[in-house]
């Protein structure tokens, strides 16, 4: 009797240990994953600001404010203004048409369709968000440009061709081309993020809306929208993620000027993002000129560009959730 | 049930697997089958020639004769016909031409099929490049073209014989983009003449190219540009051994006032080319495009510049052929892979820039000859230093290259201020350039080098600039004129491993 209870004991001890251990392991290759991030991070940007060094000590704060950007030898000056200027200005356009339409398809999935519609619809939406960008570059190029320019670049050039954002001859290859191209790429994310959320908003929050005589607008306006707010943010966000960092298609329809030539002074205008003039230029770069260098300091910009962007959203996420994260 | 359907599956997967067969082996057959049982039904006699094409040049179309019959009908999949007279008829296509090793089925429908008959294939021209004489033929009888290379290449062909190897050898080389068609089919035409060499060109751009012979981490490099004096200082003596010739045109999409395309041919001056791409001629309608081309409707519209947005050999050379006519190119914007465009659409790559000027109504841009040719587009006669208005061909910038290789140095001195481009002479174009392969003097220097494979480089190269350069043309690249390729037999006479110099074949 005392012999199996002891028995028993030290299997048990076993088994505990055995257990323990495991645990400790298992800690561990979880702990290196993410250490294994955290590293990627750190050496992408050591990695990058060392290729960009020569370029950067070269011109300094010049780099970020010049307009000129010449690699021919003997006359090398860059500077990325240009291009920072259009990345951002190509996400704004994008932001400011996508993200109304993606908030309207999502609050018409979690809010109107039937549950027929409902399913098949979501499954497009979220079919397109795996479509490569080189998809819409290509349509981009061969058909919409067309299409862009005759109904409405031509229109807008003759009506508001006297605002400054709208001069120039139109030709369909430019920054709100490019800025369009971008806002149909981020609809298919932010929708379908927005539509988890809006989805994830308790019934409970409605039932009371409709029960003190609330319409559908007020309803989502005022009960599902405020529970919603940062989660919808979240997903504009990485939209705009997705807006800053694109290059295929980008570059496909920009119509990637050089220079003073790309500052975005109007939208009808052919311009050039950070992303797309590292794609375009990159590849024949001389090894022996500093061009290679500017183009890893442009990829330095655009990776402190994208990171202010996450970070500044982060922050604003977390405020919204302190101050409204309740019923107005 | 179960086994029901297994046997319907043998069938599909036979009829399957025997359509794939029929497909493979006897394509035209297969495909003509609708052709023939129309004609049956018009109880006509048909007669099939499956035609293979052995020779080296595209056929873009075949003339029929036949002595004793009159033809009713022929027809070629995708291919027009056209009657010459009732005994003769031409079947021909501009866009799907019978390449080099593939086979196409002519059917025809004949009075009398066992007439004798004439037959000659035609190139784009629509000249003659091969006859089939006169014979009988039977239905489904393969007929193959005698390809008919011109006596001096005969002549060349039968002078090189490859230096017989003990062992397998690869000769790496890497650089530019630009010729790598040429050196992609001289890497497996060359395989057949010696099957022990085998050729692994990387085509990674001019720089990169540059960077690995400096390195010497690679047998032979190419370059769409020269080394720089300060990288041929540094190599101490490397040689530049150009291999082919590419030329630039000037192509533009522009409708006349009648609504039809002006074709090719637009005469520009060099200064109104500067003068377009630098945004200071900004209207078709231009009082000096208009004075210079006065049988031209043109249009009251905007001149849309397109150039290219990726690093490249073909905006290395058109900047240096503005930079060398304009000197406020050369002040403002320079000659260089990749430039500080003052105005204009960037598109990457040839094909991205004859896409976008195709597209777009008003546009000029400027791609590679051989792009151009290809798709039809419209390209400026451009002015030489003669005053003459040339159209960019293969002649013309082969004139161009001969015009300019009387001032060339020598392959092993420096090349760095050569250029072709504006060439002096009778009907030269003037935006050519050459395309180098980069070598050293003493293979030596390069690793894992030794005197069997140095010789195979050796013999690779003769190879390249005399019966290599008969595939220049198909691929619309430009042949060497006969001073280069003297020119370069003589470097290839400086080439040695360590002081022990290689046999120059042929």
């Amino acid at each position: 009797m005392t012999k199996v209870f002891s028995n028993s004991k030290s299997i048990d001890d076993k088994v505990r240990k055995n257990v323990f251990n495991f645990d400790r392991i298992f800690k561990w290759i979880a702990a290196g994953a993410a250490a294994y991030i955290l590293a990627i991070i750190i050496l992408m940007v050591i990695e990058v600001a060392r290729g960009g060094e020569p370029a950067l000590t070269r011109f300094g704060f010049d780099f970020l404010t010049g307009t000129d950007w010449n690699p021919v030898e003997g006359r090398e000056v860059y500077g990325a203004l240009p291009y920072i200027l259009g990345t951002l200005v190509t996400a704004a356009i994008a932001m400011v048409i996508g993200v109304p339409i993606s908030i309207g398809v999502a609050m018409y999935l979690s809010e109107m369709a039937s549950k027929n519609i409902r399913t098949p619809l979501s499954f497009i939406v979220e079919l397109l968000a795996a479509v490569p960008s080189v998809i819409y570059g290509l349509w981009g190029l061969f058909v919409f440009r067309s299409y862009m320019k005759d109904f409405i670049e031509v229109p807008l050039s003759n009506s508001l061709g006297f605002i400054p954002i709208f001069s120039g001859r139109p030709f369909g290859l430019d920054v709100l081309t490019a800025g369009v191209i971008l806002a149909i790429m981020i609809i298919p994310t932010v929708s379908a993020v927005s539509r988890e959320v809006m989805m994830a908003v308790p019934n409970a929050q409605r039932e009371a809306a409709y029960a003190i005589g609330a319409t559908k607008w007020e309803v989502f306006r005022h009960a599902v929208v405020p529970y919603a707010r940062s989660g919808l943010f979240g997903a504009s966000i990485l939209g705009l993620g997705r807006a800053v960092g694109e290059t295929m298609a980008v570059t496909m329809v920009i119509g990637n000027a050089v220079g003073a030539a790309a500052l975005p002074t109007s939208l009808l205008q052919p311009g050039q993002t950070m992303a797309s003039i590292i794609a375009n230029e990159f590849n024949e770069a001389d090894p022996f000129s500093l061009h290679p260098a500017a183009l890893i300091a442009i990829g330095l910009v655009l990776f402190i560009v994208a990171m202010a962007i996450n970070v500044a959203a982060t922050l604003m996420v977390s405020r919204m959730v302190k101050t409204k994260g309740s019923i107005e | 049930m179960n086994a029901r359907s297994e046997i319907y599956r043998g069938i599909a997967f036979a009829v399957i697997l025997s359509t794939i067969v029929a497909m493979t082996v006897t394509p035209a057959l297969a495909q003509a089958g609708d052709d023939v049982s129309i004609a049956m039904k018009h109880k006509k006699k048909v007669t099939l020639i499956a035609v293979k094409n052995t020779g080296d040049e595209p056929i873009y179309g075949f003339k029929i004769k036949f002595m004793d019959s009159t033809i009713k009908f022929a027809k070629a999949k995708g291919w027009d016909r056209e009657k010459v007279d009732t005994s003769a008829i031409m079947v021909k296509t501009s866009d799907k031409p019978l390449s080099p090793g593939k086979s196409l089925l002519v059917i025809l429908i004949v009075d009398n099929k066992d007439a004798p008959y004439a037959w000659s294939a035609l190139n784009a021209a629509g000249k003659e490049i091969a006859t089939g004489g006169t014979m009988q033929i039977t239905e489904t009888q393969p007929i193959t073209q005698q390809p008919q290379p011109e006596p001096k290449q005969e002549e060349k062909t039968s002078k090189f014989q490859p230096t017989q190897l003990s062992s397998a050898v690869t000769l790496n080389g890497a650089g530019a983009t630009f010729p790598f068609p040429l050196i992609d089919k001289w890497r497996v035409e060359y395989a057949k003449v010696n099957e022990k060499v085998s050729i692994n060109y990387q085509s990674i751009g001019s720089g990169g190219g540059v960077k690995q012979f400096i390195a010497k981490t690679i047998d032979f490099g190419a370059s769409d540009a020269p080394l720089t004096e300060d990288q041929f200082k540094m190599l101490k003596n490397p040689i530049h051994y150009p291999e082919t010739i590419g030329a630039v045109t000037v192509t533009y999409n522009l409708p006349g006032l009648d609504g039809k395309p002006i074709g090719s041919g637009l005469k520009l001056t060099s200064e109104m080319v500067a003068d377009i791409f630098l945004n200071k001629l900004k209207k078709w309608n231009d009082v000096r495009i208009a004075t210079l081309n006065p049988e031209a409707l043109l249009p009251d519209e905007e001149i849309i510049v397109v150039h290219r947005s990726d690093g490249s050999g073909t905006t290395f050379v058109f900047t240096d052929y503005l930079s060398t006519v304009s000197k406020e190119w050369n002040d403002k914007v320079g000659t260089g892979k990749a430039v500080e465009w003052p105005t204009g659409i960037g598109a990457a790559g040839n094909e991205g820039v004859a896409g976008v000027v195709r597209q777009t109504t008003y546009a000029v841009g400027y791609v590679e000859l051989a792009y151009a040719t290809q798709t039809g587009m419209s390209v400026a006669a451009l002015e030489n230093q003669e005053g003459e208005f040339i159209l960019p061909s293969l002649e013309s910038t082969k004139t161009a290259a001969s015009n300019a290789a009387t001032t060339l140095p020598k392959p092993w001195e420096d090349w760095s201020k050569v250029s072709i481009v504006d060439a002096p002479g009778k009907g030269s174009y003037p935006i050519a350039s050459f395309t180098y392969l980069l070598l050293y003097t003493n293979f030596g220097e390069i690793s894992g080098m030794t005197q069997e494979k140095g010789q195979a480089l050796v013999d690779f190269l003769y190879w390249v600039i005399t019966d290599g350069q008969r595939f220049s043309s198909t691929l619309e690249y430009v042949p060497l004129p006969d001073g280069v390729v003297e020119m370069n037999i003589e470097a290839l006479k400086k080439l040695n491993f360590n002081g022990t110099p290689f046999n120059i074949p042929g």
